[in-house]
């Protein structure tokens, strides 16, 4: 039987730890063949990551150029596929676990039983990076998969929206009034596949962080006046009071603002869709180094267990309420996906019959800088 | 032969309508007559090409995603040859993400139009680009 291949760089300023680890490589009674390149300093072995291929690094951290995790993420950088085991000092427990945290596979302490750890140590960091890999792939397959498909529904959509909208406008003859109403319902379910699309592509996109965002420092009650000033309308057709009440000089916050106009146009939507009477209030607040944005409402109010679960993707609680009024079931998810991305929080709180109100903060950045540098 | 300003007046506009989606060209091409303009097709990027230089018209809807040729190669054929590099193209995409939309772009589309498009915008779009290219 041919002997495995492993290949190994090993990144080690100090000669005797450098020949110990060479010793219990080549000593080892399994079938495998260690073929290992050492190096002294993190320079060196950035030159190597980049011209050669390695099956693993194993890394010390005590490197005259770098140091401790900035060792780690150096490498990661250079090769961001290659696992990674990490040699410390004697006692170095905390600094092991950080390089974990930092994306190594494993760490192992020089004084430990190393002629024991190290070549199942490394055996098993390179069975757990293929799985990881396999993980990934599938990953990336199913949300290709989702794209492609998304897009495929939009042409034939195309045809179907735009085939009964010619008719529906009378531009191909006149029509009667049963047809007109047939027609509409078929271009109301229309558009709400065509939203769901649109919904599915785009949670598809956040969460797997290919969504790209325009980052722009900005006041947010510039948008949240605008989309108070789209909405009210809709408000008012079901006889709600819609108030927008804004703190004024708020500092301003780096955010995408056709993302968070979509946060911000959803939360009313909802608040419009489950309040009967009452009113819809929106404000935002200045909290120390992030800023409050509230939608609250008068409505019917979700139950305490089940306000866990709203932020889940097709997740509708009112039974028949979401679906009777075309949601798509992601909203909320996609509102989640935009606010969290923008590095912020979302949450809700409710009382049954007596409203529900949404928060979000998004963070200053600037001010959060400020009292970094006084402190 | 007379060309130019005079001519334009007194004629439609002709926009050529190029998807592979024989439905996708029927209705837009529906749409486009009900508004007033004249309408060419094509079912792919080869067709588009040639229709281009031997029809000449004021406008390409093209679509990104077709066999043979896609929207993208056609787009830069169409800049690369004297005939046809003056004729502005709105470009049609099934997809909402900036890369699609950039490359659009960056090609030289004078606009893009996502599927499915709201026929407002669509009309909009053309008339604005119409407009600028008479300017």
């Amino acid at each position: 039987m041919d002997k495995e291949l492993i290949r190994i760089l090993h990144v080690e300023d100090d000669e005797i730890d450098r020949q110990l680890v060479k010793r219990i490589l080549v000593g080892c009674s399994r079938p495998i063949e260690f073929n290992i390149e050492s190096v002294n300093r993190m320079s060196a072995a950035i030159e190597r990551l980049d011209n050669r291929d390695y099956d693993i690094a194993l890394l010390d951290l005590g490197l005259p150029d770098t140091s401790g995790i900035e060792s780690v993420q150096m490498v990661k950088r250079a090769d961001p596929n290659i696992p990674i085991v990490v040699l410390t000092g004697t006692g170095d427990e905390e600094i092991g676990l950080l390089a974990i945290k930092n994306g190594a596979m494993e760490y192992l302490s020089k004084g430990m039983a190393l002629e024991e750890l190290l070549v199942r140590t490394i055996l098993y960091a390179l069975e757990r990076k293929k799985a990881e890999m396999k993980i990934k792939e599938t990953v990336e397959i199913k949300s290709e998969f989702i794209s492609m498909v998304s897009h495929e529904l939009r042409t034939p959509l195309t045809a179907i929206k735009e085939g009964i909208a010619i008719v529906l406008d009378e531009a191909a003859g006149e029509i009667n009034d049963d047809q007109k109403e047939l027609l509409d319902i078929a271009k109301r379910n229309v558009d709400r596949l065509a939203r769901l699309i649109n919904d599915v592509l785009d949670f598809q996109k956040l969460s797997a962080g290919k969504m790209r965002f325009d980052m722009q420092e900005k006041d947010i009650n510039e948008i949240v006046k605008e989309v108070h000033k789209t909405m009210v309308c809709l408000a008012k057709e079901k006889g709600l009071d819609f108030s927008f009440k804004a703190e004024e000089s708020l500092p301003k916050v780096s955010f995408d603002s056709d993302k968070i106009t979509q946060v911000l146009t959803n939360l009313v939507n909802n608040a419009i869709k489950f309040t009967e009477k009452g009113s819809i209030n929106i404000s935002t607040n200045d909290g120390e180094n992030k800023i409050l944005v509230s939608v609250s409402d008068t409505g019917c109010g979700i139950e305490q267990e089940d306000l866990p679960k709203v932020f889940r993707q097709f997740e509708q609680l009112a039974k028949g309420g979401a679906r009777k009024t075309g949601g798509t079931g992601l909203g909320l998810a996609i509102s989640k996906e935009i606010i969290e991305q923008h590095r912020g929080k979302i949450w809700t709180e409710s009382e049954i019959d007596k409203g529900t109100t949404f928060h979000f903060v998004l963070p200053v950045k600037e001010r959060r800088k400020a009292w970094r540098r006084k402190s | 032969m007379l060309s130019g300003i005079f001519e334009k007046q007194t004629k439609a506009e002709k926009i050529l309508v190029v998807d592979d989606e024989p439905d996708v060209v029927l209705v837009v091409s529906k749409i486009l007559k009900y508004s007033g303009y004249n309408v060419i097709t094509a079912g792919d990027g080869l067709q588009c090409l040639a229709k281009a230089e031997s029809e000449k018209p004021d406008l390409i809807l093209l679509d990104k995603k077709m066999p043979n040729m896609d929207g993208q190669t056609t787009l830069v054929k169409l800049q690369a040859s004297k005939k046809t590099e003056n004729i502005p193209v709105i470009m049609f995409t099934s997809c909402t993400n900036g890369e699609d939309i950039d490359g659009a772009q960056k090609a030289g589309a004078a606009e893009y139009v996502v599927k499915p498009f709201d026929r407002p915008v669509l009309l909009e779009k053309i008339s604005r680009v119409l407009k600028s290219k008479f300017k």
